[in-house]
């Protein structure tokens, strides 16, 4: 069943050429099997959500490819070259952006600030060559097309983000992992601890984010309303094994409840 | 210091034992060996190390430092920090100096009198701690230089002296040969690891220390608790004046200065968590002989004193060091 | 940051409502303004009790007091800004200027070798805080409680009960010399403040100092080396000390292991005076600049007033509190709105 999930998963119709592909992964944690020979691909283009119960595996699988666990077996490829991904820092120089739940901004600064959290832009000449003076207009000016483009309205952006709302705020992290041009976006619970207006505002701009640049997503969710709305493909974890890999097109909330629980493994 | 910490023994001997029966036994027990280690260094420096007169003033410093310290106990262990004590110290002592000096007032009075003044200026600390929710450090800060100003301001420079009994019995008595001040000492001790360790107020203050919001969801007045710790640190710190005063047999504004250095090292030293949660009163009075028999033995030693400020500065950073390197291994 | 609230959009509310709106946009403006109110009505209020107060000769007296707190002042701005603390501070003054007062009056050696070697002592001093807190993660308060004892110390090992006088001329004219009327050490305060400003506001490692103190987490995620910045903050410290220290010698003309005791309380308090939150995450350097003269102001005006040093210590303590327990109060309604 489980491979037969996995043959449709790969088949042809995915969109784009594979990005990100993890061969046989496996991370023991004294004994427990927290990740047990997991494989899986992202292909470009592509929103992969990725549910479970509490300890299937899934944020440590996440955490092994965000580079914040080290793998204990098998291969991670990017763009199809294997790939040691030795901490979070290197992961983000790979490409690899991640927006978590929280503690993402740091609130009392404002969305500039925050969007080029550091990676400040330096002044262009000498101020900046020799007094390293950031240029703040640029930084301004990026943010606020950035947001237009992206169809978020902040009431004021030299203000705090702390004056923002949850949603708005969840908002600039998806987009400042847009703006810079993630290879990979991975989304840890995005949609948590906010309004219900602002999941679904939240999870429109992921999914116009991905239509925009083709930039593919992983993400993580314990709501299935969520997962259904923006996933081309989801993949079920269970005891630190993956019990499904399926088209959200070929498949119902109820296989994939049954997965999960494993009432239908 | 490492060779102290006892190494988790996967057989399971005498000390692994200890340490699964009480958690904290590792921490007393490295304590305990700091305080062995010192005090045979000194014997070896110093002949005179084991001599009466030595081992009780050396007590009678620790006692100090003791009383204050099981206050200061309650105060981290609640999360919290007080550098104001050595000012309150200074505003008490002056206070007591009016009282009995210049109108006369009987000495068991103005004792309680001190106890109250130490009251109040810990009500004052806990209310901007624990109602206005203004960092601890930033208040004590300010009271430090509060407290210190209006004891200078009423004592007007002067230095009282000659007090009525029994204050210089109580500072300087001798009961079975150890001084008055030690009992005071034992006595607040048993009654502070008693409240710490079985009371309702104990476990509030270390739940408070542990996780607030925790504390709070579980129904615990945190605000309340925060509160009480401080007007318990005031209480025993106009204990702590008593003492002073009475063994100097004077009273003078200055008293107490920089005083808050040697307790909350003597706290930190014996185990007691920077960031609240665990408080260890009987770690304290290891911590506060630490202290003791370091500075006499340096002074016995020959050591020139101000080294006294270098050590117990050096010690406090490495011990606190060694603790996290170790609580960040454990941990992981 | 989980509040699923949005802030009311002020639009067409009464002007409370717009009030409050527009100072949770611009918490720094609405801090500095605020700060320079104070500073404006102590002024009047001196003015008003003596009008000796305003004359030229008492500004430059509280303009030359005042300089060695601002220099002090920035480099705590920045530390309380990364959420830390130094109260080690007024022992990297003495051991600092113990350094610099031995070679210049015991060893009679000549300035270009005191200056460095002063400045050098406070950045090891820093550095030393610094590589505790960061390596360490030793938090702060206790680090530099420790170090207070640890550089006091060695000042007393170096110098003992002895005072040090008769610096050299070239070194005194930092503090009694004068440029337009103005002490040497006044226009060095006030670029060192504008230094301080430009280095938080708008170059890489002043953002990423505001960052660190602002969410250390979330700063660490987006790639900051928080352990480099602590350390830089604190050797800056160590050095505007250091700096501060020679300020404060030339002006008294004599170092001794007691001198600056206490100074790292009215380093904070004019730190919080100005506007620098507690909390971390927001620094306001000109704030500082403004609190140091406040307090420069206070002081030099409670002894015109004909109050001594006791009351004064006492306004001061109060003062500060008022101001921390309003500031807080402030900061918590903040956080409930947001």
């Amino acid at each position: 069943m489980a491979a037969a999930a996995h043959e449709i998963g790969t088949s042809s119709r995915a969109t784009g050429e594979v990005v990100l592909e993890a061969r046989n992964l496996r991370k023991n944690f004294g004994g427990i099997k927290a990740v047990d020979d997991v494989s899986f691909e992202l292909r470009n283009g592509e929103i992969l959500g990725m549910v479970g119960d509490n300890g299937a595996g899934k944020s440590t699988l996440i955490k092994i490819i965000t580079g914040a666990y080290q793998k204990d077996s098998g291969e991670i490829l990017l763009g199809g070259q294997p790939t040691e991904i030795n901490s979070t820092g290197h992961a983000r120089e790979l490409g690899l952006e991640t927006v978590y739940q929280s503690s993402g901004l740091v609130e009392v600064m404002d969305a500039p600030a925050n969007l080029f959290l550091g990676r400040e832009k330096l002044k262009e000449g000498w101020l900046g060559k020799y007094f390293g003076m950031i240029d703040k207009r640029f930084m301004r000016r990026e943010t606020d097309n950035l947001l237009k483009t992206l169809n978020i309205t902040v009431r004021n952006l030299a203000a705090p983000v702390q004056t923002l709302s949850g949603g708005q705020q969840q908002s600039v992290a998806v987009g400042r992992a847009a703006y810079w041009r993630g290879k990979i976006i991975i989304l840890d619970e995005p949609a948590n601890n906010i309004g219900v207006d602002q999941q679904r505002a939240v999870l429109e701009l992921v999914r116009q984010i991905r239509d925009q640049h083709d930039i593919p997503f992983i993400m993580i969710s314990h709501n299935m309303e969520h997962i259904f709305q923006v996933a081309d493909r989801i993949i079920v974890m269970r005891n630190g094994k993956k019990v499904g890999d399926k088209r959200v097109a070929d498949t119902s909330r109820n296989e994939v409840v049954g997965l999960i629980t494993g009432a239908l493994a | 210091m490492s060779a102290a910490a006892p190494a988790p023994d996967e057989r399971g001997g005498f000390l692994a034992n200890l340490r699964n029966y009480h958690p904290d036994t590792g921490l007393l027990i490295s304590s305990i060996a700091m305080l062995v280690v010192l005090i045979v260094v000194f014997s070896f420096t110093s002949e005179r190390f084991f001599s009466q007169a030595v081992v009780v003033n050396i007590l009678n410093q620790t006692s100090i430092y003791i009383i204050a310290g099981v206050g200061m106990t309650l105060v981290l262990t609640s999360g919290g920090i007080d550098i104001s004590i050595g000012s309150v110290i200074g505003l008490t002592a002056t206070i007591m100096g009016l009282l009995m000096i210049d109108h006369g007032m009987p000495a068991m009075v103005a004792i309680l009198v001190a106890l109250l003044v130490g009251a109040l200026c810990g009500a004052f600390n806990g209310f901007l701690v624990a109602i206005v929710k203004v960092p601890p450090i930033i208040v004590t800060l300010g009271t430090l230089t509060f407290f210190r100003g209006l004891a200078y301001l009423l004592g007007e420079g002067r230095v009282f002296m000659r007090f009525p009994d029994p204050l210089p019995w109580i500072g300087d008595g001798r009961v079975l040969g150890l001084p008055i001040p030690v009992y005071i000492a034992v006595l607040t001790v048993i009654g502070g690891h008693f409240f710490l360790t079985s009371t309702r107020m104990g476990q509030r203050i270390t739940a408070v220390g542990g996780n607030e919001e925790a504390a709070r969801l579980a129904g615990i007045d945190v605000v309340r608790t925060k509160f009480f710790t401080y007007v318990i640190m005031g209480v025993l710190t106009g204990l702590t004046t008593v003492v002073i005063v009475g063994r100097q047999d004077a009273a003078q504004a200055v008293f107490g200065f920089g005083i808050e250095l040697h307790v909350i090292a003597a706290v930190i030293l014996g185990g007691t968590s920077l960031f609240g949660g665990r408080g260890l009163i009987l770690g304290t009075v290891l911590g506060a002989l630490i202290l003791g028999v370091l500075n006499t033995g340096l002074l016995l030693s020959g050591v020139v004193q101000f080294w006294q400020l270098v050590a117990l500065g050096i010690l406090l950073i490495a011990v606190v060091a060694f603790r996290m390197a170790r609580e960040g291994t454990e941990s992981k | 940051m989980q509040a699923a609230i949005d802030r009311p959009d002020a639009k067409g509310k009464n002007l409370a409502a717009y009030w409050r709106q527009w100072s949770g946009d611009y918490p720094n403006f609405t801090s500095l303004a605020t700060t320079a109110l104070l500073l404006i009505a102590l002024v009047i209020i001196f003015y008003l009790i003596n009008e000796r107060f305003l004359s030229w000769r008492n500004v430059v007296i509280i303009l030359n007091q005042g300089a060695a707190y601002i220099i002090l002042g920035v480099g705590m701005t920045f530390v309380i800004t990364t959420k830390g603390i130094d109260l080690s501070i007024g022992a990297t003054v003495a051991l600092s200027g113990t350094v610099v007062g031995l070679i210049l009056v015991t060893w009679k050696m000549p300035l270009v070798l005191a200056i460095p070697a002063g400045l050098a002592a406070g950045a090891a001093c820093g550095a030393f805080n610094g590589y505790c807190v960061a390596r360490f993660r030793v938090p702060p308060l206790i680090v530099t409680l420790g170090t207070m004892a640890l550089f006091r110390g060695l000042s007393y090992v170096l110098l003992g009960h002895q005072i040090l006088f008769g610096f050299p001329d070239e070194f005194l004219w930092l503090a009694r010399g004068r440029i337009l009327g103005i002490a040497p050490s006044v226009y060095l305060a006030f670029i060192i403040a504008i230094w301080g400003w430009y280095f938080l506001n708008y170059t890489r490692t002043g953002q990423e100092i505001i960052a660190v103190g602002g969410n250390e987490e979330a700063a660490r995620l987006a790639g900051i080396d928080t352990n480099r910045i602590k350390f830089i903050t604190y050797t800056i410290m160590g050095v505007l000390a250091a700096v501060g220290g020679m300020v404060w010698l030339a002006r008294v003309n004599s170092v001794q292991a007691a001198i600056a005791y206490g100074v790292e309380f009215h380093t904070i308090a004019l730190v919080v005076l100005g506007g620098t939150s507690l909390f971390g995450g927001r620094g306001l350097v000109m704030g500082s600049l403004m609190g140091a003269l406040i307090l420069a102001i206070l002081e030099n005006g409670l002894v015109i007033v004909g109050l001594g040093s006791f009351v004064q210590q006492v306004l001061i303590g109060l003062i500060f509190i008022t101001v921390v327990a309003f500031r807080t109060l402030q900061f918590r309604e903040g956080q409930v709105t947001r």
